[in-house]
């Protein structure tokens, strides 16, 4: 089904290039502790931690002799990385924001690039916090003495939730009362810490850590929270990245998406 | 009685312990402790100076006991009131000469400023020659002026006695005795008690009214063998080493009084002719003989006056019955003193050691003799 | 630019503060090791001086379990003192303290090793009781070895990231210290601000240095 994606010309091209991605495993595979053939390293938004673990366990499971790295972290920071020259291959962001500054630089191809999910904001608080929020005024409130939001500079999660309290016109009021987080799991970990009273994170992340923190309510975003996908340009491994974003693409794919609460594209 | 130590004290464990067992008792007002370097002569010093501790024992200087292992009494060092001089003078390196000797005067948390001065200070720069030097730190001034400064700073905080750890042997030989007469006159001028430990035979000879003997940590002897040097063989029992500290004429004969052992006080009649012809004047080195048969023993001094000029108080040491008479031997205050009693007299006066008893006799009685 | 200077000012008032803790406790510490005999001491004083080789992180995570709301400490401070240190720059400086006092105690314990005890006797001897001797003899003959690892705390205190970050969290103008923006201003991408709070950064460290080169103590034995 989503062979069309594929350019024919690659089919013939493909031998030629999977032996040099061959010879770059190998190059890899001597300064790098023993490791099979292919290695794809992958660096996504710090919520698809849990669901693209899985994602690549299954990618691996289906092409034996392939394994997948990750590297989760803020959008915003993993763009840096890459922009600097780490050797990456695929880059999965937490909006379209940061993968269209990638495109800006030149790091992927306008083309490559293709939304695979999408998460909705929420406010959460610790599980044993005495009051719920139920709107994002009520935050206002003297009650809720810090909330946790991702660095709006590089986190989309902080962006996200800066613009909608922009719009509701409390960010003046509640910008003092932030805690940046260096990325949405750090913020998710001070709420289940109790040491912010409410913190705004993705939905699954609030289920990631269900036992520990209790969804508040959702928030609505002017923008979606679309995640976009997109093989880089400088990768070594094109012929395994392209492969790896057609894979999360596809049905079996999604379904573990699905059931880590993402939504479709 | 001056000093009044008896301590014991054991340092370092396994094969470097060193066990320190000294006591001893003296009237001086100049006591030197004379042994070999090692003997424990710093930690007897320390000992009465308060910055070490006993194991038991105690410590009394002209009559207050500042250490009493047996009544709990440990007077700490700085209220003990003894300056002393460490070998090495200790110095304070941050502070100038003038602020080393107004240190003592001021118990506060402040050093004094580099301006001190006061009746104390300025009265031991000047005695002690030190105004020019009263700006420079310790690293600017030579051993001899370190020294002054140290005991400038000693004298300044009027201490009740003085302790001296070899206080000469860092300097050359004129310096040395230039330093040695300087103190000699300051002690006599102040009348201060003073504890020098040494182990120099010169400074005992220059200083010693008594001399305490410390070898391997214990007393030897109360007498040391270079004073037995100025003794002459003689058939007296009682040969008394000493210094002549007072010569008083009268009409036909003069006085002559020694300074011996113990700090005890010997008088001698002397005609002038023998004064002039031995030379005998004050400071002079001179020895007493006085027979063992013409020293009487009494039990209760206090309970009569007598005319003898010499009665020295002390306790029977040891009672030796020969065939006919018996010989008593008395500790006046460190003094041995022989004396030749009859048995019978002996038996009726009860003497056994440790009983009281003071040795009679007249000046008369009494040879001064000077080493020619 | 404003977030630079803001930046610059917390982190030199951070980092005084953990200077003049690390400083106080550092010197009592110091003091005590060098001085008193007890069992164990040569262990107690490898552990003090873990935070030097701890990485930062680790500290950072410890702290976190002992001060945050659930810790056993931070739950009395809060409970009865009404004291929150996480996300507070208290909470920073408690971070920049832990890291910067091994260096104060190390050199405070050598340079009182290093002060001959018969000066401290002579004193004694004079009439001073212990404090006065400390004050007047013992501290003013260790000050320069001291100031030596006071110079050491004040700039590691300044660069500390790791347990801070982790403490303290990024809040401007209450904990976002200079090595904290710098390190955001990288991951978005900021490089023009990250030059010039790098460049403050620079420029402090060698103020500091310079400043204390005038201070350091008085005189040089043999100098005249």
């Amino acid at each position: 089904m989503h062979c069309a994606r594929w350019p024919h010309a690659a089919v013939a091209g493909r031998t030629a290039r999977r032996a040099t991605g061959v010879l770059a495993g190998l190059a890899l595979l001597l300064a790098a502790v023993a490791s099979p053939a292919a290695e794809l390293t992958v660096s996504a938004a710090a919520s698809l931690g849990n669901a693209l673990r899985e994602i690549g366990g299954a990618f691996a499971a289906a092409r034996p002799g392939t394994t997948v790295r990750f590297n989760f972290a803020a959008s915003g920071a993993l763009l840096q990385q890459i922009a600097q020259g780490a050797p990456v291959d695929v880059f999965a962001s937490a909006d379209e924001e940061t993968m269209a500054q990638a495109v800006q630089r030149g790091l992927v191809a306008p083309a490559a690039r293709a939304a695979f999910a999408r998460n909705t904001l929420v406010v959460i608080v610790p599980s044993d916090a005495p009051a719920l929020p139920r709107a994002l005024a009520d935050l206002v409130a003297p009650s809720f003495r810090r909330l946790a939001i991702g660095v709006p500079a590089s986190v989309p999660a902080g962006r996200y939730a800066r613009a909608a309290l922009e719009s509701a016109g409390l960010w003046p009021a509640l910008a003092t009362k932030t805690v940046g987080a260096q990325s949405v799991r750090q913020a998710l970990d001070y709420v289940a810490r109790g040491e912010v009273e409410a913190g705004f994170v993705y939905a699954t992340d609030a289920s990631a850590m269900a036992d520990k923190v209790r969804v508040a309510f959702a928030v609505p975003t002017a923008t979606p929270v679309r995640y976009p996908i997109a093989a880089l340009a400088a990768s070594g491994n094109a012929a395994d990245a392209q492969a790896f974003v057609a894979f999360v693409l596809a049905p079996p794919a999604q379904a573990i998406l699905r059931r880590h609460g993402f939504a479709p594209p | 009685m001056k000093w009044d130590v008896a301590i014991r004290k054991s340092v370092g464990a396994g094969a470097g312990r060193f066990d320190l067992d000294v006591a001893f008792r003296s009237d001086a007002e100049r006591l030197v402790v004379f042994g070999p370097s090692g003997a424990g002569k710093t930690l007897t010093l320390k000992a009465i100076a308060g910055l070490l501790r006993p194991d038991a024992g105690h410590v009394r200087v002209d009559g207050t006991t500042l250490f009493d292992s047996a009544q709990g009494v440990d007077t700490a060092a700085r209220r003990r009131g003894c300056g002393y001089l460490f070998q090495e003078y200790a110095l304070f390196p941050h502070l100038t000469a003038r602020q080393n000797i107004a240190f003592g005067l001021d118990a506060g948390w402040r050093n004094p400023g580099r301006d001190a001065s006061g009746a104390a200070v300025e009265r031991w720069l000047d005695a002690l020659e030190l105004r020019r030097l009263a700006s420079r730190f310790p690293d600017q001034l030579s051993g001899g002026q370190r020294q002054r400064v140290a005991l400038a700073r000693a004298l300044a905080a009027e201490p009740r006695a003085l302790l001296l750890d070899e206080p000469f042997a860092a300097l050359d030989e004129p310096l040395r005795n230039r330093l040695r007469a300087e103190l000699a006159e300051l002690q006599a001028r102040l009348a201060l008690p003073i504890v020098l430990i040494t182990h120099d035979p010169a400074d005992v000879d220059a200083f010693a009214d008594d001399i305490v003997q410390i070898e391997d940590g214990r007393v030897r002897a109360s007498t040391s063998p270079f004073l037995e040097e100025h003794m002459v063989p003689t058939s007296a029992r009682n040969q008394f080493v000493g210094t002549i500290s007072a010569v008083r004429s009268g009409a036909v004969n003069d006085e002559v009084e020694l300074t011996v052992a113990g700090g005890q006080r010997v008088v001698a009649v002397v005609t002038h002719e023998s004064t002039l012809r031995l030379g005998l004047a004050v400071g002079v080195a001179a020895f007493a003989l006085v027979k063992a048969s013409s020293i009487v023993v009494v039990a209760e001094p206090a309970s009569a006056m007598l005319s003898a000029r010499n009665q020295l108080a002390g306790t029977v040491a040891a009672v030796q019955p020969g065939a006919v008479n018996a010989e008593v031997e008395i500790d006046a205050g460190g003094l041995r003193i022989v004396a030749i009693v009859t048995q019978a007299s002996a038996r009726a006066m009860a003497l056994a050691p440790g009983v009281a008893a003071t040795a009679v006799f007249k000046a008369s009685s009494v040879i001064v003799g000077v080493r020619s | 630019m404003a977030e630079a200077w803001t930046a610059l000012a917390l982190s030199l008032k951070v980092a005084l503060w953990a200077t003049a803790i690390a400083l106080v406790v550092g010197v009592a510490v110091g003091f005590a090791l060098a001085r008193v005999r007890f069992p164990g001491r040569e262990l107690v004083d490898s552990v003090l001086l873990l935070p030097m080789v701890l990485p930062p992180t680790v500290l950072g995570y410890y702290l976190l379990v002992l001060v945050g709301r659930r810790g056993w400490l931070g739950a009395w401070l809060e409970s009865s003192l009404g004291i929150r240190l996480v996300f507070t720059w208290q909470g920073a400086v408690i971070a920049a303290a832990i890291v910067a006092f091994p260096f104060v105690c190390k050199s405070a314990r050598a340079a009182f090793e290093s002060v001959d005890a018969q000066l401290e006797e002579a004193a004694t001897v004079l009439g001073l009781a212990p404090a006065a001797v400390f004050f007047r003899v013992t501290l003013p003959l260790a000050a320069r070895g001291i100031l030596a690892g006071v110079l050491l705390a004040f700039a590691r205190a300044l660069g500390e990231f790791g347990a801070t970050l982790m403490v303290a969290g990024s809040i401007p103008g209450q904990t976002q210290t200079l090595s904290i923006a710098v390190y955001e201003a990288v991951q978005a991408g900021q490089d023009g601000l990250a030059n010039v709070l790098v460049a403050m950064t620079s420029a402090t460290c060698i103020a500091v240095l310079l400043l204390a080169g005038r201070f350091a103590p008085v005189r040089i034995p043999g100098r005249a």
